[in-house]
């Protein structure tokens, strides 16, 4: 009987407590993630200020590519390219301008509303401040802003990033 | 017929009425609304649709409602491909717990009468992921990805 009493007063509210702390996203941490990854993003005003992209130039969208050198904490190279869309392809008039970025990055964890999940902290030469991106799983990163919340795209293109190779 | 027959009746007919305006009223608090692209072939094959290799982009708006505040199932409007006016997909929706890289990711599992089943993993209040049929991520390519985003309601 002191079994169970001990039981449910110790062992119940701690598995409860437990079960109310789990949150919406906890990638697997030990997934290693060195690759390329690509993607289209809208230039919102928080990405064209990390990227010192001047408020008179163009920019509707940007194509990523990030490679990240190593599994966990080491160098990255980046590539941005942005400009005016050109109509009915997945371009840009002339072409575009395009950031080459180089650097490193290193580990955390937690986003703003998940203690869990991998954070990857880009800094490099070119970029403001910090560029944050959160792991899904092994293929598919996202970017969050400086508090560590999930950056919300629109109906043309969200802030996801695509494993293209190892 | 008899009176009471036709009493009995009506009162069957108006109980009726009344269960089937109920359901189109229950989930009538909208969730949110949420828009994106994503690359066509691999959600077409989902959906059991036949496409051609020229389709390589489909845009997507997803309603979800829901009965109450509390609720963790509803109903939803998904147009996208060929789905839209008065062919815009409808169904069920709850949530379930779990990816393949994720055990306890949040899903959306929408339920889409003869076309089986969708899954969207919920990043947060704004932002969703699709999910293939063994619940892994979709990976998408550098023109378009695999998620939708909140927009403001547009009912």
């Amino acid at each position: 009987m002191r079994t169970i009493k001990t039981f449910l007063a110790v062992i119940l509210p701690a598995v409860l407590v437990m079960n109310a702390n789990s949150q919406t996203t906890s990638p697997d941490r030990s997934a290693t993630t060195a690759g390329v990854f690509v993607g289209s993003t809208p230039c919102d005003s928080l990405i064209r200020s990390l990227l010192q992209i001047r408020a008179n130039e163009t920019c509707e969208f940007i194509k990523w590519e990030i490679k990240l050198l190593q599994s966990n904490s080491g160098p990255f190279q980046l590539s941005a390219l942005y400009g005016e869309s050109q109509p009915n392809t997945n371009g840009f008039k002339g072409g575009g301008k395009k950031i080459e970025i180089s650097g490193s990055y290193k580990i955390s964890y937690g986003t703003a509303g998940n203690g869990k999940p991998k954070l990857y902290h880009l800094s490099g030469n070119h970029l403001q401040s910090e560029l944050l991106l959160i792991q899904m799983d092994n293929n598919v990163l996202h970017f969050a802003d400086s508090e560590k919340n999930f950056i919300t795209g629109n109906g043309g293109f969200g802030y996801a990033v695509n494993r293209i190779e190892k | 017929m008899k009176p009471y027959v036709l009493t009995i009746l009506l009162c069957w007919s108006l109980f009726n009425t009344n269960i089937c305006s109920s359901q189109t009223e229950k989930a009538n608090i909208l969730v949110g609304v949420f828009d994106g692209r994503t690359p066509c072939q691999e959600l077409a094959k989902q959906l059991n649709e036949q496409t051609t290799p020229e389709c390589i982009k489909i845009k997507w708006r997803l309603k979800l409602f829901k009965e109450l505040a509390t609720a963790n199932s509803g109903v939803f409007e998904l147009e996208g491909f060929g789905f839209r006016g008065a062919n815009t997909l409808k169904g069920t929706w709850h949530t379930t717990t779990g990816t393949v890289a994720n055990p306890e990711a949040i899903v959306y599992q929408l339920d889409l009468a003869r076309r089986g089943t969708l899954f969207l993993q919920k990043a947060d209040d704004n932002v969703f992921f699709f999910l293939d049929r063994q619940k892994n991520l979709m990976v998408g390519n550098r023109d378009f990805s695999y998620t939708l985003n909140r927009v403001p309601n547009k009912l």
